[in-house]
């Protein structure tokens, strides 16, 4: 195939683009020298952190830059014709017609105000003149053809009334109605539950095929890169530093800033006790402040005079990888050591042999919910509820990592709200072994004993709000200090700066202000305040899923460590299973608000499964194009929480429920029994343990250790 | 969306009720300096006096709050026992209240001279004649008493012999006026029946003044709407899509200047203009011809408003328009090879729309105040003219009743742009 | 090492402090619509300053020449008592900008009124208290006491004979529509933190009554209240106060919402912080920007307002010079004096439109800084 790509023409070829934005005082250089062709039926990878310039790129080629942005060098080529100054009209054209794009967030990319249908319409009688009802007839061809269940009805929805992932199918339908040459993808699963996104990848992987489309696929995802490219570019700091074929980058990544990457992600399958993730050290430089040698150079382990004077050139490599690097050849990522000040000491204790310090028993979380019939609002109605989480009971050994993972929606968050206070428990009771404390979960905070406050902190998600703006780094961490005595006012300061120092942060991080901060720090300083007050234990509620790789890396080591050093006990609420397994001693798997299998990490992600489990395994992204996964797709919806299904609650869409003696009308009816296996491993299911034990496991080299 | 309208609707109503409570008990005239302002410095404490009896407020003031909302005429028909009714007077056009006898007599009474009560039999025409009344009184407490109509349409009471001395202002000055009732209530329908009583400044029952004055409001507002709207939504909509180009600056403070300009400065501009300068146009909107309102009577009254509200709804749209320009969906629209035309008209302009018109809407309160400030300035007979007489005269009643109307007016538009909001957004409407 | 400690945040934050007002100022000058509006604005401030030691006749001595036009002797010329325009324009900005007239009060009015908004602090502050069942008891105390003050104080000033002491009527300084816009600031703040944050039943009885304060042309509650209460310096404050308060209110609840969503709030209700820690320490100093510069525009529409009701006879208080009130006097020789009417007419637009310039200009900076 490789052979071939030389007499044919590339749909889309790049060839040392320069993207510029004027500001205020000055131009800033968003991407340079940036060039990659993408052939027929291609799918061509682009990943990256943020602010590296993949998606400046993509707006790059559709000429939609802002008023501010331009193409300042080099050449556009799609399918033969420059794209650089090509008149407006021109490039209308062929916007939507030749070249077509899907972005994050389909909600926001769909009209509000129209039917999905007319906005679908247009694209067809714009370009291609076509009569409303021919392209009525289209439109549902191609949503049925994206597997979109009853496309007639749906043409006449709007956008709001239909879910997610559905509004992402209509939006690749859209793209793909005039049967485009190039696609360009942005991030298109990134806002989308993980297995929503594997049905829309596999969707995606499928239409490549039969459409043979070029497709310019731009992730920050290693794992869904994967999945889907055939090539792989690699983005830092406005440039292209590495490119190649998607097995060869993964299995050999050439660049130092490629095999960074890889190391900061954990393979699904490790865990902490055994494999460490190695953060890059520093940070990617703001485009006005690039080195001015190799852009990498500052973070490289392997950087010489040669890389902070000179920059590299692209140079190809044997294999045909191109690789932006002065010494390329001479690298390899196996014998990397690792520095000393990211290695983490390894832990001396088991933890999950302590006395538990948190029991929660037949933990409900009911929200009432508003009717909107007249009865209803007149108060006559029955009550509805949202039944955001039923009967969770487990037990969190002193010390160890509880991790909760389930899909938006499945009441993990309100779970660890309700323990901390935040919401009030409908029902349920907890025990806090630190004083012996029985507390009572549907107490609202301010009947709650100081004390247990002081022993129950959080951290959250978004780097960006976790920080009041108002105040200094040094305020905000010293004020749990202050409000619960736990330091003398005049120690206060120094004891912040201790705790500073242990985040890796130092003194100088006193009194600045969160805007001066990267996300990454704002994190640090949310662990810390979340510390200050000395809590047994702390709840996580995704804390690393809004950072970059490199970063989210540094983060997870820094909480390894400080329950190393501290002792705590921390519940993880994470989407990502990789992570989870990784970092938890103990997993619960959630779904719709019921706890559907809870036990120790290994065995959560070993045979046998819960049939959710298992289809969460099958969807995970996994960064690793040689790892097969078993393909198990949910149907359908996740159900409404005001009325969740009799029974079991995942019986709507188990795959597995064929497998009962009478094809499941137990599981309709009756709640499923805890199967008890191994070191307190237990599974909410009606099958039988023995059927259970007999799946094949999802993942093929999963049951080898971690490579490193 | 039925629970969105139905808490629109609950909220009009407890908004209308507080603000009732609001106006009446902030314009309760019992505490005598609003009597003093009537009567003038110069009025004795009896003149006072028997002007608050002759409003009747020494009635508790609970009582007299839910005279005011839902009337007193079933109590005052309890007390007199008769039934009473509103006439139309044929000579003043305005209703009266008097006894209905039955068979077509209507009475109502006065007490003569003498101290002996005279029954007022009401003719086709609305006069009334005078006869006896022979002996009506009945016991109470050891006196004789009696409740009837007096000939000012009021309820009262009398008491034989011990008649009370009342004040009444004529052309002349002041008239004492032995044997009157010694208790008054002054019937009234109340404000939720459409009636706010008799004005204090023109004597006359404020619900006949205030629906020629409303309706030549509405035909001013109405003008300077017609006009606003298309030209404002237009010049924002141009501004909202060449946002920080010329067009949008000179748009955007023009708009400005005209609407952060108090509308008597303008007024008076456009006046010293026009009316002194040029002679083309008068000064006043006030019909003394008898032609009825024409074109050039209201051509500044609505120029000044216009100048006023159309900056705001120029601004609330471009700000609407600018916002939904830089949408994703308009985004996508433009990705997906759209014209620009169809961009704007098709994807922008609708989203764009929303939101001004509900902005537009709570608006409609100042654009109300503009209009009385106008109406003032031009001498123009509306509603707004006769709040500020009634507010300078100290006309409690006529006041309080036309500043419901307002309230009542500003209300409903905001109901209605809430109802116009939930039918073309469809996220309200079907969900 | 102590006092290092101490100072170097105090130190910084001042440095910080001057930094951030000239960043302001920087921005203001970038864009020429703030910089005109600003100018204009200074400029009446200025003329108002000087207008305090020197205008060029007494502003309210007649020279007994009514109704004379422009000339040398009298540049604006002069008003139907013979009355010099110039200087009653220049000195017309002092009670809208500059100075506030306070009326000789019984010392017991101002006892009174002390005690009224102890006891509005102390039933807010009861509020959040009830809903907490380790609290509940100090919130009825609270109530009561906050319920009880006002006729117990009224009382005790009947006692202590506070009637018969008057205090002499006193100017204070910043004008009329500063202190109104400060009192709807203050209360529209208070109203809105609370209904924002604490959300549910707050929210709908403290938005229904604001509501029905909204409901109200603005021009006619306005009259309503100074037919009620008459005219003065001091009622006029509070119609602004109580005019403005919903709008300012909408605001804050609305910076609320917004703020309360945030991760920091988590933080401090999982430290058990107070609610007024929460609004006062955590949402207020990020949610005040907004509000001030609403703030700056509610000045503009409350000198709009006093002019308005100056020109309606129902302004502030004579014998200072009102420019509103001014217009009003002129208006019957409107044809053959139309300078004495042009001349504050033009002095409350120009004013008004500047502040809206500056105000408009330097939001639109603002908002494009953050972008």
């Amino acid at each position: 195939m490789n052979m071939d790509k030389k007499f044919e023409q590339p749909v889309l070829k790049l060839e040392d683009v320069a993207i510029t934005y004027k500001v205020r005082n000055g131009e800033i250089d968003a991407v340079q020298n940036v060039s990659f062709e993408i052939f027929k039926g291609e799918s061509h990878g682009i990943v990256g952190e943020s602010g590296c310039g993949k998606s400046t790129v993509a707006w790059a080629i559709v000429n939609f830059l802002g008023a501010n942005g331009y193409v300042k060098s080099g050449s556009i080529k799609f399918q033969g014709q420059e794209l650089v100054n090509k008149s407006d009209e021109e490039l209308r054209r062929l916007r939507g017609d030749q070249i077509a794009m899907v972005y994050q967030d389909p909600m926001q990319a769909l009209n509000p105000s129209l039917r999905l249908g007319d906005q679908m319409k247009e694209v067809l009688t714009v370009h291609r003149g076509m009569s409303e009802s021919e392209a009525e007839d289209r439109c549902v061809d191609m949503l049925s053809r994206v597997y979109m269940p009853d496309p007639e009805n749906v043409i006449k929805r709007f956008p709001h009334q239909i879910s997610g992932g559905q509004q992402q199918r209509v939006v690749i339908a859209m793209a793909l109605l005039n049967n485009p040459a190039l696609l360009i993808m942005d991030e298109p699963t990134t806002a989308l539950d993980v297995t929503v996104e594997a049905a829309v990848l596999d969707l995606i992987a499928e239409l490549r095929r039969d459409f043979d489309t070029a497709i310019m696929y731009i992730s920050h995802n290693l794992g869904v890169v994967a999945r889907v490219c055939t090539q792989v570019g690699v983005m830092y700091a406005g440039e292209m530093v590495e490119r190649a074929p998607v097995r060869d980058l993964y299995a050999d990544p050439k660049h130092p800033y490629t095999q960074g990457l890889l190391r900061c992600v954990p393979k699904l399958g490790g865990d902490k006790a055994s494999s460490q993730l190695y953060p890059i050290r520093g940070r990617v430089p703001p485009p006005n402040n690039r080195p001015s040698g190799c852009v990498y150079g500052p973070r490289c382990d392997y950087a010489r005079q040669r890389c902070l004077d000179e920059r590299p050139e692209v140079r190809q490599m044997p294999d045909g990888t191109s690789v932006r690097c002065h010494f390329a050849e001479e690298i390899d990522p196996a014998a990397w050591i690792p520095p000393e000040d990211i290695k983490l000491t390894p832990a001396t204790e088991d933890v999950t042999k302590n006395e538990p310090i948190l029991i929660i028993k037949d933990l409900k979380k009911y929200y009432d919910v508003a009717g909107s019939s007249l009865k209803d609002i007149l108060g006559l109605g029955e009550k509805r509820k949202v039944k955001a989480v039923e009967n969770a009971s487990f037990e969190v050994p002193r010390g160890s990592t509880l991790g909760i993972v389930g899909e938006s929606g499945c009441g993990k968050s309100t779970l660890v709200k309700t323990i901390i206070g935040l919401e009030n428990a409908t029902a349920g009771q907890a025990e806090f072994n630190v004083e012996d404390v029985t507390f009572d979960v549907t107490s609202s905070l301010s009947g709650r004993d100081k004390k247990l406050i002081q022993e129950l902190q959080m951290v959250f998600q978004n780097p960006d709000s976790t920080m009041n703006p108002s105040y200094t780094v040094g305020q905000q961490i010293g004020r749990p200090m202050e409000r619960f005595g736990t330091v003398p006012p005049d120690q206060i300061r120094s004891e912040v700066v201790r705790l500073l120092e242990a985040m890796r942060l130092g003194e100088n991080y006193f009194d600045r202000l969160p805007r001066q901060l990267s996300g990454g720090e704002k994190q640090r300083v949310g662990i810390a305040r979340a510390l200050a007050s000395r809590p047994e234990l702390v709840l996580c509620d995704e804390p690393v899923s809004a950072l970059d790789v490199s970063v989210q890396a540094a983060i997870l080591n820094l909480l390894i460590e400080i329950q190393r050093e501290f002792g705590t006990t921390l519940l993880f609420i994470a989407h990502d299973l990789s992570v989870v397994r990784f970092f938890s001693d103990f997993v619960a798997v959630m779904y719709l608000g019921q706890v559907m299998e809870f036990g120790p990490a290994e065995e959560i992600y070993q045979l046998p499964y819960h049939p959710y489990t298992e289809a969460l395994l099958s969807a995970v992204p996994i960064p690793d194009p040689s790892v097969t996964q078993k393909r198990i797709r949910l149907e359908g919806n996740v159900p409404s929480a005001i009325s969740p299904p009799s029974g079991c609650r995942f019986h709507t869409r188990c795959p597995r429920r064929k497998l009962m003696p009478d094809g499941g009308k137990k599981c309709e009816t009756e709640l499923p029994p805890w199967r008890e296996f191994n070191n307190g491993h237990r599974i909410f299911c009606h099958l039988p343990k023995e059927t259970l034990e007999s799946f094949d496991p999802v993942i093929s080299k999963a049951a080898e250790p971690a490579a490193d | 969306m039925v629970r969105f309208l139905f808490q629109s609707v609950i909220s009009v109503v407890v908004t209308v009720f507080l603000v009732s409570i609001l106006l009446f008990f902030m314009l309760d005239p019992s505490d005598g300096e609003i009597l003093v302002k009537i009567l003038g410095i110069e009025s004795t404490p009896a003149q006072r006096e028997s002007l608050a009896r002759q409003l009747g407020l020494e009635i508790p003031v609970l009582q007299r709050y839910a005279d005011w909302m839902i009337g007193n005429d079933f109590r005052a028909r309890r007390l007199i026992g008769q039934d009473i009714t509103q006439l139309n007077n044929p000579s003043s056009g305005d209703l009266e209240w008097w006894i209905d006898q039955g068979e077509g007599r209507y009475v109502q009474y006065q007490l003569g001279e003498g101290g002996e009560l005279s029954v007022l039999v009401r003719n086709e025409d609305g006069t009334y004649t005078a006869e006896p009344a022979g002996d009506v009184w009945w016991e109470e407490d050891g006196k004789e008493v009696f409740w009837g109509i007096d000939d000012e349409g009021r309820a009262a009471k009398w008491i034989k012999g011990e008649g009370a001395i009342a004040y009444v202002s004529t052309q002349t000055g002041w008239q004492e006026i032995p044997g009157a009732p010694v208790q008054y209530i002054p019937l009234v329908k109340g404000v939720l029946r459409g009636d706010g009583g008799v004005s204090l400044r023109t004597n006359r029952p404020i619900s006949n003044t205030i629906p020629t004055r409303a309706a030549n409001t509405f035909i001013l507002a109405g003008a300077a709407f017609i006009f606003v709207m298309p030209l404002a939504l237009l010049f924002g909509i141009i501004a909202g899509i060449n946002e920080g180009k010329l067009i949008d600056r000179t748009i955007s403070i023009f708009g400005l200047i005209g609407t952060s300009t108090p509308e008597f400065v303008t007024g008076l501009i456009l006046i010293f203009i026009f009316a002194i300068q040029l002679r083309w146009l008068p000064a006043l909107a006030i019909d003394t011809a008898g032609g009825g309102l024409t074109v050039r009577l209201l051509t500044l009254p609505v120029l000044t408003l216009t100048a006023v509200e159309l900056g705001y709804v120029i601004r609330m749209t471009r700000a609407s328009m600018v916002d939904v320009m830089k949408a994703p969906y308009i985004r996508t629209a433009i990705i997906k090879g759209m014209p620009f035309r169809r961009v704007v008209f098709r994807h922008a302009v609708r989203n764009a729309l929303m939101a001004p018109i509900t902005i537009i809407m709570l608006h409609i309160n100042y654009f109300i105040g503009g209009i009385v400030v106008v109406e003032i300035l031009f001498g123009y007979p509306g509603l707004g003219d006769y709040i500020y007489k009634s507010a300078i005269f100290g006309d409690v009643y006529g006041l309080g009743a036309s500043a419901i109307v307002t309230v009542l007016v500003a209300i409903s538009t905001r109901l209605i742009g809430d109802l116009v909001y939930t039918f073309i957004n469809p996220r309200i409407r079907y969900s | 090492m102590a006092a290092t400690q101490a100072s170097s945040p105090v130190q910084s934050r001042g440095a910080k402090l001057l930094s951030s007002i000239q960043s302001y100022i920087a921005l203001i000058f970038t864009s020429r619509i703030a910089t005109i509006g600003l100018a204009i604005v200074l400029f009446w401030v200025v003329v108002g300053l000087i207008s305090l030691v020197w205008t060029p006749v007494d502003p309210n001595a007649s020279d007994f020449r009514p109704n004379q036009p422009m000339s040398a002797e009298n540049w604006l010329g002069t008003d139907r008592l013979g009355r010099d325009n110039l200087s009653r324009v220049m000195a017309g900005t002092q009670v809208i900008l500059l100075k506030t007239r306070v009326p000789a009060l019984p010392l017991s009015g101002y006892f009174t009124g002390l005690a009224g908004l102890i006891g509005i602090v102390l039933i807010i502050r009861a509020i959040p208290m009830l809903e907490e069942p380790n609290q509940r008891l100090k919130g009825w105390g609270n109530l009561i006491v906050g319920i009880a003050l006002i006729p117990v104080v009224i009382f005790l000033n009947g006692l202590l004979g506070l009637q018969a002491i008057v205090l002499p009527n006193f100017v204070l300084p910043l004008g009329v529509a500063l202190w109104g816009v400060i009192g709807s600031l203050s209360l529209g703040t208070v109203l809105g933190l609370l209904a924002g944050y604490k959300g549910g039943w707050y929210d709908q009885i403290i938005m229904q009554i604001l509501d029905a304060l909204i409901a109200f042309p603005r021009i006619v509650l306005y009259l309503v209240v100074i037919t009620a209460l008459g005219q003065g310096d001091l009622i006029m404050i509070f119609a602004i106060a109580v005019t403005g308060a919903p709008g300012v209110a909408r605001l804050a609840r609305s910076q609320a919402l917004d703020i309360k969503t945030r991760d920091y709030i988590r933080a401090a209700e999982t430290r058990g912080e107070s609610i007024w820690f929460i609004m006062f320490r955590e949402i207020w100093p990020n949610a005040i920007g907004p509000l001030l510069v609403d703030s700056m525009l509610r000045v503009g529409y409350a000198i709009f307002t006093i002019g308005t009701l100056g020109f309606l006879g129902r302004g502030l208080p004579p014998p200072e010079p009102d420019w509103g009130n001014m217009i009003n006097v002129a208006r019957p020789s409107f044809g053959t004096v139309p300078v004495s009417v042009l001349a504050p007419a033009v002095a409350i637009g120009s004013l008004v439109v500047g502040l809206n310039l500056f105000v408009d200009g330097l939001n639109e900076e603002i908002t494009r800084y953050q972008k």
